[in-house]
């Protein structure tokens, strides 16, 4: 017990809310509240309860409570905010995939997500604890009703009263319009038609609201701030995950002949909803950019360079496989065979004078000294040894951004690295456009979220291949064998030009070859076999230039379109993990 | 005043629809003799006259789906509850409501797993005998029968539906101004 009335109510109601839910239901009690300082610091600006999904937490404002009159539903209140834990959205996951389909149904209105899905999710929670248990929700939007009510207001509250049966203008302060009343009608079906597939519900909710979002998008912040409990859930999230979408069409809830008798059409509906179910299983990826925003929606504190360096590691986990290593003969253990004599000349070191000493007499160098005769076991067993990746990325303008859209030369280069990291191999890896638009890791680094922030940066410049860095990693030859793969289009002849010092390319090239002591490799975007006639003037030197490099040993990869990048990132690992003895050497310059 | 009789609570009348056994959809005599019995148990007083208008339902004729029960069986369902029983109810509403049952709503098969076509249901064949659920006021019972009324739903369904055509063509016409004003200013520059 504290010397706090209040809290102790509120205590009392914490346990009686959970069983609401469920009788095996356990969370940690709230975090309370008691002045506005307190409720600043720990996030809590606008409302007065709030969820963090992150640390499953309940936040309440105990002061705001009573200021808004709310003291006597601590019940109702915090089943609310449980109900976010264990129904909607429940999980981070969850409210992530709640975002990206309300933002894909809000086109030109995406940044108010947080407020729709805030607004289902409470329906969706408010409908299940007034319909099955003895919290009365409605007496909380009556103490909230406020003076002048904005239309969405109005709809949102009409479609509480069509739920609940209540009388016109109970929670509404005046009647509403025909289409207002029909948009109630169809938000209180949404409810009770997606209850379970709720996403899908989503979708339709937010399509209902859009034109009065639409109409006065600031109102609606101001007007429904109080009610915003899950405006940073996803506060504290660090997760790596990019969830998966079901494909949910976008379609105006008088559209959807689940909810309306009277949709046109819904005669013949049922091979459109087949349809429309084959393509929800089929499920969509978000973009980087999406991505990003979804999560910044969430609440979450992320920069847009570590949330498309999260998506891209998520993006390439299936296909991780061990890297490429190259077999080398490991030194088997020697085995003594016995002894012969030290002559004047040999080791002193390899005495055996035990030896000596049992053949009896003093020492004479040469007639009683002997030394250990020893061999090997001539079972060499071939060892595995890891080779260091060395990536170069072309990020000039004609690659797309990673950090916008889904680069397949990214996503290559992330699979390529984290196989061999994962391998025990160390990475560097170099992210290069124009003149002077070059980014690389600090040297081979086994560090690899480093790796992946140079991977999914962007120049989008002009194209200079980096020889300073080529002709300094190679100038002496590699202690461990580095495969140096490099993915880009055309714009790999820039290696055959002088660097600044006025080396020539093909000198640097060449040398790199020499020195890795694996194999280089070129993954280009090509539009032609690099054998053909361009047909091309300012391709064919490109071109000429490109079968130099073969002709030195490069190992040319051409990839017709950016995609198939990827394929060969996933084929390049699992070769070489397959690979016998013979194909490893294959694998290695020839 | 009120001038609606107090019948049975609508939870009671959910749950009765949801226990419709199923089976094969009366047809002819066997529906005949249905309607007989409900009838003459619910207005012991009724007279061969008033039944005439059940003798010109189209039920007689094979339906289509003999599995799909529609409003009219499902209403004899309802009211073949025991708690219709004991109330004051007069055969000529009676056979009115159930001679122009598949009329009343905008579906002639109802779904029973579908809450609101229930509650549909439910309070039209409470409201065409003059009754309310328990516990409802008379204005609560008409208020909510004008809630899941399936003519008011289309009348306000329909202007949603326009609201938003309406919405919708503003939206494409100010995309398409976006769209010009962008190509404008590439051009400029």
């Amino acid at each position: 017990m504290s010397a706090d009335p209040q809290l102790d109510h509120w205590q009392a109601q914490w346990q009686r809310a959970l069983l609401l839910w469920s009788d095996h239901l356990q969370l940690q009690e709230p975090l309370w509240l008691f002045d506005v300082q307190a409720a600043n610091q720990a996030g809590l600006t606008d409302s007065f309860a709030a969820i963090r999904l992150t640390s499953q937490r309940v936040m309440v404002n105990l002061q705001d409570i009573t200021q808004r009159g709310l003291d006597d539903y601590a019940l109702e209140v915090l089943a609310h905010e449980i109900g976010h834990h264990v129904y909607a959205p429940a999980n981070m996951t969850q409210h992530l995939q709640l975002l990206a389909v309300i933002r894909q149904a809000l086109p030109g209105s995406e940044q108010l997500a947080p407020l729709v899905a805030n607004l289902y999710t409470d329906l969706l929670i408010n409908q299940h604890l007034q319909r099955h248990t003895p919290c009365q929700m409605d007496a909380i939007y009556q103490r909230l009703k406020p003076a002048t009510a904005t239309p969405l207001w109005q709809l949102y509250m009409r479609i509480y009263e069509r739920l609940w049966q209540l009388p016109p203008e109970t929670l509404t302060s005046a009647p509403l319009g025909s289409s207002e009343e029909g948009d109630a009608w169809l938000g209180s079906r949404i409810i009770k038609v997606y209850g379970k597939d709720w996403l899908t519900g989503a979708s339709r909710f937010a399509t209902l609201l859009l034109r009065y979002l639409q109409d006065d998008e600031q109102a609606a912040n101001d007007a429904f701030g109080v009610l915003a409990d899950t405006a940073d859930a996803g506060n504290g999230h660090t997760g790596t995950g990019v969830p998966a979408l079901p494909a949910i069409d976008v379609l105006h809830p008088s559209l959807d002949p689940e909810l309306s008798e009277q949709t046109p059409g819904a005669a013949d509906a049922d091979g459109d909803c087949s349809a429309a179910s084959a393509a929800r299983s089929a499920g969509q990826a978000l973009e980087p950019q999406e991505y990003y925003e979804v999560l910044r929606a969430a609440g979450v504190d992320i920069s847009r360079h570590d949330a498309t360096v999260n998506y891209y590691r998520d993006a390439v986990r299936p296909y991780l496989l061990p890297f490429p290593a190259k077999s080398t003969p490991a030194p088997s253990e020697p085995e003594r065979e016995g002894t012969a004599l030290w002559e004047p000349g040999d080791d002193p070191a390899e005495i055996d004078w035990f030896a000596t000493l049992l053949a009896g007499g003093a020492p004479i160098p040469g007639i009683t000294t002997h030394k250990a005769v020893y061999s090997r076991d001539g079972t060499e067993q071939p060892r595995h040894q890891v080779c260091d990746l060395d990536l170069y990325v072309d990020s000039s303008g004609s690659m797309p951004n990673p950090q916008y859209q889904l680069s397949y030369p990214a996503l290559a280069g992330v699979l390529l690295c984290m196989s061999a990291l994962r391998a025990g191999a160390q990475v560097q890896v170099t992210l290069w456009s124009g003149a002077r638009q070059c980014l690389t890791t600090d040297g081979f680094i086994r560090d690899e979220a480093g790796a992946l922030r140079v991977l999914t940066d962007f120049f989008g410049g002009s194209t200079s291949f980096p020889l300073k860095l080529l002709r300094d990693t190679y100038a002496q030859p590699r202690r461990t064998p580095t495969q140096v793969v490099v993915l880009s289009d055309d714009g790999v002849s820039s290696m055959f030009a002088d660097d600044e010092e006025g080396t020539p390319g093909a000198e640097i090239s060449a040398r790199t070859l020499r020195h890795c002591g694996g194999a280089g490799h070129w993954v280009l975007d090509l539009p032609m076999e690099l054998d053909s006639q361009t047909g091309h003037p300012w391709l064919q030197g490109a071109y000429e230039k490109m079968r130099v490099g073969r002709d030195q040993g490069w190992q040319v990869h051409r990839v017709n379109g950016l995609e198939p990048m990827l394929t060969f990132a996933r084929r390049f690992s699992q070769q070489y993990y397959q690979a016998n003895d013979a194909t490893a050497q294959r694998a290695t310059r020839p | 005043m009120s001038h609606l009789q107090s019948g049975p609570s609508m939870l009671h009348l959910h749950q009765r629809l949801l226990a419709y056994p199923g089976g094969p959809v009366p047809i002819g005599q066997e529906l005949i003799a249905l309607l007989h019995d409900l009838i003459a148990r619910l207005a012991p007083a009724v007279t061969a006259p008033t039944l005439l208008p059940i003798y010109d339902l189209p039920q007689w004729e094979e339906p289509e789906d003999r599995e799909r029960p529609d409003t009219l069986l499902l209403m004899i369902w309802l009211l073949a509850d025991d708690a219709f029983c004991g109330l004051t109810l007069y055969s000529d509403e009676v056979v009115a409501l159930l001679a122009s049952s598949n009329a009343l709503m905008d579906t002639a098969h109802p779904k029973l797993n579908d809450e609101d076509q229930r509650e549909e249901l439910i309070r039209l064949t409470l409201s065409g005998l003059r009754l309310k659920p328990q516990n409802e006021t008379d204005q609560q019972a008409q208020d909510r029968l004008l809630m899941v009324s399936s003519s008011e739903r289309a009348r306000v369904v329909a202007a949603s539906r326009a609201a938003e055509e309406r919405a919708e063509s503003i939206r494409k016409a100010l995309e398409e101004k976006r769209a010009r004003e962008a190509a404008d200013k590439y051009t400029r520059e």
